[in-house]
């Protein structure tokens, strides 16, 4: 997929960052020690809901951990279906809320049934299923969902509800499909570690991306070999989850600021990864891209590789601390397995390629 | 960079959230506790409320950096605990600073909405209580020590968003903590050194696993066979895990358990080995069932047998005990129509059965705890001086299991209720078992793989070494001694024997099942 080449930029300082001394940081050791490491650590980073732990539940499936085995994913079944739960009471919500009313008298009673009573054990019955999918074919819910950037809602809502027949059966377990699709929300840290030969591991570290969770990201970054940066392409139209009157390419773009101009980071590796291509793509087809970016010329709104290198230049304008050279830029589909497999091998060679220089 | 900088405290190289302590650096018995845990299906909410769990739970969130859900948590319960309206709101406010300011390090993880209801109901409240209480210009920052003119009622809104926040937070620990806590070498270690029953009291042992069969081992009591039961015991045959080959020559094979297990309540919890033989016999299925369940031929080939006799009958789900197999499933109206129909049959005449509209009905419900067609046995076994005579009462079932094709008689030591025994010089022995009987093609032709399970606990000293050489033995001359039956026998390998110690009177009314 698209990769785009960071060339040296046209920012003249740019060369003279790159030749500061470690010296200048205060905690410079940090990089420097890690080209004998045996360990390297990755950090995911980035604001809620850009997808990645996606991205990290795809780097475990790919090296069999966890969710590769039918009996781990049974533990699952119940996470699936709050997905479902909590998808199908943000649209009966929104529905209130937008003041679209829901049409059909039964699909109204199921609404009910969802708001008050429903929980995870009764989806286990298959006659949920027909209800459900019943719900999500409303015409009042399908409006809703249309006017989705109007509230929060999980990028798995149709791929859930068009999975219903499987879901709600007391057989059901799990594929990777779905696991990689469900959404929890990342409190705290996760980590992995895997073998990439040399005797070398790569720790691979997930984290919360909310304002509260970014706080507890400053305990890892005494020990960070490479920065994994990634923002959500497709959120141009949406808000923030805790701050609903904020817009998330605003707080992308801040967050992405403070991360890569961290003094911390100067010597490390920094990937900025471009994800959710897909949602992209089927966004701007339906949505005005230009609507929410002045600088953007209109002629090109439809076209989506106008549009990511305009996303681009917005990123690595705000980079004023972070030598060029060791920023590469990528776009990821991370639902899609082979995609993301690709782009993290990429990933994986990049940040073992500029440790070797060290 | 500083190794003794604080944050890396958690840092050094330990990775929080996936195993790094290998197996081996455990007991072995805390081993076996270890793989065990797959086995059980652990409650969320057990572990919030057994404090030894919750406090691990607690350690492994500060390793991973999100103590403060659950501390947030237990200062709701807190919340819950405190009596007058004062204290609740010294509480409330606590918590408000704590884990809803913007500032604190503790902050919640929480959508706008649920925060900004907090803040709201909060603020307003502050408001109302700030114009109660008569500021004493000389201790207004006193107000918490004072008496602050409150009620409960004045609470609600508050209590309904903090209980908001509440259920998101726990929702969110068990969609995203929960299961990694699980995983996580923070539970391992604390687990290990925990027993069995504190499993179950924290978790419930998974239907039809490992665990659950094993526990199943321990009642060898109750008469009953469930469908369940049924299934358990087959997996465990099939499972090649579980199993390890002592013995293989042609189409013969024997097997010694890689585990020992403990039937009944024994006290010494010594265990026992199982054995399981796998031959195939150049009949049909139904040729082989026919030769093998006849008592008279069992009776004459097995030098040990010495007798066995019904001493009762348990019909399929429900019903007392009876004395013997009731008498319509006793007639031969099924027996002639074996006689002429091809190999499959024994299945499509109890198909038949099963197509009736009371065992259509009772096919509808079947469940796993279904009680199955169960007769009720008794067997002496004679063993060599100076070894004593051994015997069982068994409750024996057979079923046709529809997933994998096959027969199964599934068999397991029982004490049936006001049952008198009057065997001298004979030990009461236990015993699991299984005898089952599948259809393989060789050559074209529809032959019987044979597969029996031994697990019997002799109740008396026998050796390990001649528990093998035995099991070894059998499955030596298995297959010898029993064609060698098979062609002195005069019976009709193509008539269900008349009696069978009541084996296809629980077939015909089990039916088939999908096990």
């Amino acid at each position: 997929m698209g990769n785009i080449v960071v060339s040296p930029h046209d920012k003249e300082g740019q060369h003279h960052m790159m030749a500061t001394p470690t010296s200048n940081n205060p905690n410079g050791g940090s990089a420097a020690t890690a080209k004998n490491k045996s360990e390297i650590t990755v950090l995911l980073l980035g604001a809620g809901e850009s997808g990645k732990s996606t991205l990290f539940k795809q780097v475990q499936f790919f090296h069999g951990v966890g969710i590769t085995h039918d009996q781990e994913r049974i533990e699952l079944i119940e996470i699936v279906r709050l997905n479902v739960l909590e998808n199908a009471k943000n649209l009966v919500a929104a529905t209130q809320h937008l003041n679209i009313p829901i049409e059909q008298p039964e699909n109204r009673e199921t609404a009910k049934l969802i708001i008050n009573s429903l929980n995870t054990n009764d989806l286990e019955d298959p006659s949920w299923s027909k209800r459900l999918y019943s719900l999500w074919k409303d015409a009042g819910i399908q409006k809703a969902y249309e006017n989705r950037e109007k509230f929060q809602l999980y990028d798995s809502t149709e791929y859930l509800f068009e999975n219903l027949d499987r879901i709600c059966s007391d057989k059901y377990v799990p594929t990777v499909v779905d696991v990689i699709r469900t959404r929890t929300k990342t409190i705290g840290i996760t980590d992995m570690k895997f073998d990439v030969g040399d005797g070398k591991q790569l720790r691979l570290v997930d984290v919360g991306g909310q304002r509260n969770e970014r706080r507890k990201w400053i305990h890892f970054f005494n020990t960070v070999d490479a920065v994994v940066f990634l923002t959500s392409l497709s959120e141009f139209d949406l808000n923030l989850y805790e701050d609903n009157g904020y817009w998330r390419v605003k707080e992308s773009l801040r967050v992405f600021n403070e991360v890569v101009n961290n003094a911390l980071f100067y010597k490390v590796p920094f990937v900025l990864l471009f994800n959710k291509r897909d949602l992209f793509e089927k966004k701007i087809a339906t949505k005005s891209f230009s609507k929410y970016f002045s600088g953007f010329n209109e002629a090109e709104e439809k076209n989506p590789v106008a549009c990511i290198e305009y996303m681009t230049k917005l990123f690595l304008n705000e980079i004023t601390e972070h030598p060029l050279d060791t920023v590469s830029v990528k776009t990821l589909s991370a639902i899609d397995h082979d995609n993301s497999k690709q782009v993290f091998e990429e990933v994986k060679q990049f940040i073992m390629t500029q440790q070797h220089r060290e | 960079m500083s190794a003794t900088t604080s944050t890396l405290a958690v840092d050094k190289s330990f990775s929080a959230t996936t195993t790094n302590i290998p197996l081996s650096t455990y007991t072995t018995e805390q081993q076996k506790l270890l793989l065990s845990l797959r086995d059980y299906c652990f409650s969320y909410e057990a572990f919030l409320d057994e404090p030894e769990t919750k406090q691990a739970l607690l350690q492994f969130m500060k390793i991973i950096h999100c103590e403060e859900s659950i501390m947030f948590l237990d200062q709701v319960n807190e919340y819950y605990r405190k009596r007058s309206a004062a204290n609740k709101w010294n509480a409330l406010q606590q918590i408000f600073i704590t884990f809803f300011s913007g500032n604190s390090v503790h902050e919640l993880n929480l959508p706008q909405r649920s925060r900004e209801v907090m803040e709201q109901s909060f603020m307003d409240l502050n408001d109302k209580i700030t114009l109660k209480t008569p500021t004493n210009s000389s201790n207004a920052s006193n107000s918490t020590l004072q008496q602050v003119n409150i009620d409960s009622s004045d609470l609600q809104e508050c209590e309904e968003a903090l209980k908001k926040a509440e259920s998101y937070i726990l929702v969110n620990m068990k969609e995203h903590v929960f299961p990694m806590f699980l995983e996580s070498d923070t539970f391992k270690q604390f687990v290990c050194k925990k027993s069995k029953q504190f499993l179950n009291q924290i978790g419930t042992v998974r239907n039809l696993s490992h665990s659950c069969f094993v526990e199943s081992l321990m009642d060898m009591k109750s008469c009953e066979i469930t469908v369940d039961q049924i299934k358990m015991i087959k997996q465990h045959v099939l499972e090649e895990k579980f199993w390890d080959c002592i013995y293989s020559k042609d189409t013969c094979f024997a097997f010694l358990s890689s585990n020992k297990y403990i039937l009944g309540e024994e006290e010494s919890k010594k265990g026992i080995y199982f054995a399981k033989s796998q031959v195939i016999f150049p009949y049909t299925v139904e040729q082989m069932m026919n030769i093998m369940t006849n008592t008279t031929i069992r009776l004459a080939s097995d030098k040990n047998l010495d007798s066995i006799k019904i001493v009762g009958y348990l019909n399929k789900s429900g019903g007392d005990l009876l004395s013997s197999p009731p008498k319509k499933y006793k007639s031969s109206e099924s027996l002639s129509s074996l006689n002429h129909s091809p190999p499959a049959s024994p299945h499509s005449t109890h198909s038949n059965h099963s197509a009736s509209s009371d065992s259509l009905l009772s096919l509808n419900k079947l469940s796993g705890k279904t009680r199955l067609a169960t007769v009720l046995t008794h067997e002496v076994y004679k063993l060599v001086w100076p070894v004593k005579n051994r015997y069982y009462v068994l409750a024996q079932s057979m079923v046709y299991d529809t997933t994998d094709k096959l027969y199964i008689v599934a068999k397991k030591s029982c004490e049936p209720p006001n049952y008198k025994l009057s065997e001298k010089d004979a030990i009461k022995a236990l015993d699991i078992g299984a005898w089952i009987f599948m259809p393989v093609m060789v050559d074209g032709k529809e032959h019987c793989k044979y597969i029996e399970l031994i697990g019997t606990d002799l109740r008396g000293s026998l050796p390990n070494f001649i528990v093998h050489k035995i099991v070894k033995t059998r499955a030596k001359n298995f297959f010898r001694e029993t064609m060698k039956v098979i062609k002195q026998t005069k019976c009709d390998m193509y008539t269900r024997p008349a009696n069978s110690s009541g084996y296809f009177e629980t077939l015909d009314e089990n039916g088939s099942i999908a096990l």
